[in-house]
């Protein structure tokens, strides 16, 4: 999956070109042609902007180990997302490498305690899979693996309160990958970089999706 | 701008300035302006490192899926240099290098007491970090001391600072509806931000049960229109995009960059050193005069120092207080200027402790486009005392109307393609009122330098003891009822409040520990922001302030800083200072 600009309307696309260095000088200058010419001379390039490459979304999801979890509980993970958020017209949340996404950011924004909590919950899975049909969760059928999900998500039986929190974490985890994501934030919700002012009153389309930008506040 | 810099950015200097800034945030950015505008020769001191408008905001529009931790910031990185300052809702991976390294930046709190110091130490200072919401006190504020004695009372009242409010508010330009309120005085506005329909409609309510609450549009420093003056230094209308603190390359919003420092520059008579942190104030016995300032420097920790007529200390509460405090000398052991012992006391913040939300039917056809960099605002209704209220002074009520979004509804039952519908589509209709309320001026709470431990710049740490008290947290649970009572009122459901016991600090609002007063034995400064002690010596940011009121303080912070240059600059051309 590329990583493409957020363009202000006004400039040139260049889809080739992915630098964040490159982008932030495209803002500006983006930015120099709304202000008009005064302002223009006033603008720096380059120097010093080095920005840390994003989590590259593996295309078809991430392969082998993690730096959290293991092979298999990243494969087990993939299928989890693609229950939660499945394909619909538009990409599910496995097909957005979700689950590469989340063990990145377990291993780099959320502690230990945290993680394990990640780890328990696919356990927890697996043990109802094994009791109620002798199998691994990845191993059982769809409906079988939704019928698992949501008795975890609601805190029915085999599953306790403790372990019904812990899922609402993961599936939390699950819905700011994908949200946050070029596909969730752009194509499954609408994402306006620059609106322009706020307009506090406009009508709701039946099939209008809500606002995937969030300014500074995800 | 930056043609010239190389002749502004300065290091060494002989130079007796007319004025020295200590400091680039909202105030020292108004002293600079105000001295330069007015052909004195200023130096601006900074600590930090220099932050250049536009080319410096690095994280400024960069999507969530570019960022390398979609907006979240590396635990490494936290937790070596920034465990206090993750604490501020405004901490970003977009945002994180304008808070300060909690390592380089220690202090130390009271047994048993707690307190977030936040910290913006560059070129523009919390300018850049600030939320925006701009009001002016009202004439209850500035009595509300002497009215039930706590606190000494406010050297000057409303009047003597309306016109400074109008001058300032000309200049940065605050959004804002007229309302004609007795305790909030309408500001010199720009076109408000809308409402959306759930809050006119709750505007209605309101209005119709409480006709001694209004709900208004909270004012805030944004160009919503932006005037002719504030076109020509590069400043553009707010495009509503909620990502301030990143930095803003329109110059929407007021900071020190998009405008205060842009005029001062205008004049050829600003200069700028920054990376000096300033150690202590050179004081002269014999003439009782300030003569100039010693730094150290930021990066290679040498000394030098700097030399003005008049010293404006402008470096944020506790900064100044901290650099006061350590200017010691025969007649002053215990800090320039403190023959009183206040200087340090009466610290106060804002007690963000209280609030509510509930569910609002219908609408379902109404949304928003746009991210409102404001929200609504329900004014203290408590200005006047009352003995049978239970707590002394108010709070103010801020919020919003919102639909649910894939944040709110994600831990909410569900799998699979319905649940993904249900969070594509905007949800319900939520509603919030939260508090903030006033904290008594209590000399309790207070800092010190502490006896031994100092910084890598050897700056004695600050020592913070401070805490609410029964009078907030009363006051508080109050809040929380009235929010309840109103929501109830207005026809909400599923309507959740909370009273939290979060300690003071992270409202950003720390003031009083310099503050001022007729008195010189009881009092720092007198009501020009001038220390009774010392003549040339002003102090013009929070620490000034003898109570807290309810309202945001940084627009006073301005309204302050120029009046006192005003009376500085007359003092000055009298031969007085």
């Amino acid at each position: 999956m590329s990583r493409k600009l957020i363009m202000v309307k006004t400039m040139p696309h260049n889809e080739t070109d992915s630098s964040e260095q490159l982008h932030r000088r495209r803002f500006l200058k983006g930015l120099s042609a709304l202000v008009g010419s005064f302002a223009a001379g006033q603008f720096i390039f380059g120097n010093g902007l080095s920005v840390a490459q994003a989590y590259e979304i593996v295309p078809g999801g991430i392969q082998g180990k993690g730096q959290i979890l293991t092979a298999f509980q990243l494969e087990q993970l993939a299928q989890v997302c693609r229950q939660v958020l499945p394909r619909t017209n538009t990409p599910s949340a496995a097909d957005v490498d979700c689950h590469g996404f989340i063990d990145n950011q377990l291993a780099h924004c959320y502690e230990a305690r945290e993680q394990q909590r990640v780890i328990a919950t696919l356990n927890n899975l697996n043990s109802a899979a094994k009791h109620q049909y002798q199998l691994m969760f990845t191993a059982v059928s769809d409906t079988q693996q939704v019928q698992l999900l949501n008795a975890i998500d609601t805190g029915q039986s085999p599953f306790n309160k403790s372990q019904t929190n812990d899922f609402k974490f993961l599936k939390s985890l699950i819905c700011f990958g994908y949200y946050t994501s070029e596909v969730g934030a752009t194509k499954e919700l609408r994402f306006d970089p620059i609106p322009n002012g706020y307009k506090g009153t406009v009508a709701l389309g039946e099939d209008d999706s809500n606002w995937g930008s969030q300014g500074l506040f995800y | 701008m930056n043609n010239k810099k190389d002749e502004y950015y300065i290091k060494n200097s002989d130079t007796v300035f007319d004025a020295i800034v200590i400091g680039s945030g909202i105030s020292g950015g108004w002293a600079a302006k105000e001295f330069t505008e007015r052909g004195f020769k200023t130096l601006m001191i900074e600590r930090g490192r220099i932050v250049e408008h536009q080319k410096d905001y690095i994280g400024e529009n960069i999507a969530p899926w570019q960022q390398p931790l979609r907006t979240r910031v590396d635990n490494l990185l936290v937790n070596e240099q920034h465990k206090i300052q993750k604490q501020c809702y405004a901490f970003k991976d977009a945002t994180k290098h304008f808070f300060g390294n909690d390592k380089d930046l220690p202090y130390t709190t009271a047994k048993g007491t707690q307190f977030s110091w936040i910290r913006a130490n560059q070129l523009g200072g919390k300018s850049l970090l600030w939320h925006r919401q701009s009001y002016r006190w009202g004439p209850y504020d500035f009595i509300a001391n002497k009215t039930d004695g706590h606190g000494n009372d406010w050297p000057i009242r409303y009047a003597d600072i309306a016109d400074w409010y109008s001058h300032v508010e000309r200049h940065a330009g605050i959004s804002g509806s007229k309302e004609n309120l007795p305790n909030l005085p309408d500001s010199e506005f720009l076109p408000p931000f809308d409402l959306n329909a759930p809050e006119k409609a709750l505007q209605k309510q309101f209005s119709a049960l409480y006709p001694e609450r209004p709900m208004i549009i909270g004012r805030a420093a944004h160009l919503t229109e932006p005037t002719e003056l504030q076109i020509s230094q590069g400043r553009m209308q707010c495009k509503a995009r909620n990502e301030c603190q990143a930095g803003c390359s329109f110059g929407a919003y007021f900071s020190t960059q998009s405008s205060t420092l842009p005029a001062a520059a205008a004049t050829n008579n600003l200069h700028i050193a920054a990376n000096s942190v300033v150690h202590s104030l050179i004081y002269d016995e014999s003439s009782n005069r300030v003569k100039g300032v010693r730094v150290i420097d930021n990066d290679d920790l040498s000394q030098r120092e700097y030399f003005a007529k008049v010293v404006f200390v402008c470096a944020s509460t506790l900064g100044s207080t901290q650099i006061l405090l350590n200017s010691t000398s025969k007649r002053f052991p215990n800090g320039i200027g403190n023959s009183s012992g206040v200087l340090g006391h009466y610290l106060m913040d804002h007690n963000y402790n209280a609030g509510g939300t509930g569910d609002l039917a219908g609408f379902e056809d109404e949304f928003y486009s746009g991210r409102r960099p404001t929200g609504v605002y329900m004014p203290n209704f408590n200005y006047k005392p009352d003995n049978k209220r239970g707590f002394l002074r108010g709070y103010a009520l801020s919020g919003r109307a919102y639909r649910e979004d894939w944040k709110s509804m994600q831990r909410s039952d569900g799998i699979g393609v319905d649940f993904k519908n249900k969070l594509r589509r905007p949800g319900k209709w939520k509603f919030g009122l939260w508090a903030q309320g006033e904290m008594l001026p209590r000399y309790e709470n207070h800092v010190s330098l502490h006896t031994n431990l100092k910084d890598k710049w050897g700056m004695p740490q600050l020592n913070i003891n401070c805490q609410f008290s029964e009078n907030e947290r009363a006051m508080m649970h109050d809040a929380a009822n009235q929010v309840e009572l109103m929501l109830t009122a207005a026809g909400l459901t599923n309507i959740k409040t909370e009273v939290t016991n979060e300690a003071p600090g992270l409202a950003i609002h720390e003031v009083g520990t310099a503050r001022m007063g007729r008195d010189p034995k009881t009092s720092y400064l007198n009501g020009y922001n001038q220390s009774h002690d010392v003549p040339n010596l002003f102090v013009t940011d929070g620490s000034s302030f003898c109570s807290s009121a309810v309202q945001n303080p940084s627009l006073t912070f301005m309204a302050l800083t120029a009046r006192a240059v005003d009376y500085a600059a007359k003092e000055l051309q009298q031969k007085r200072l």
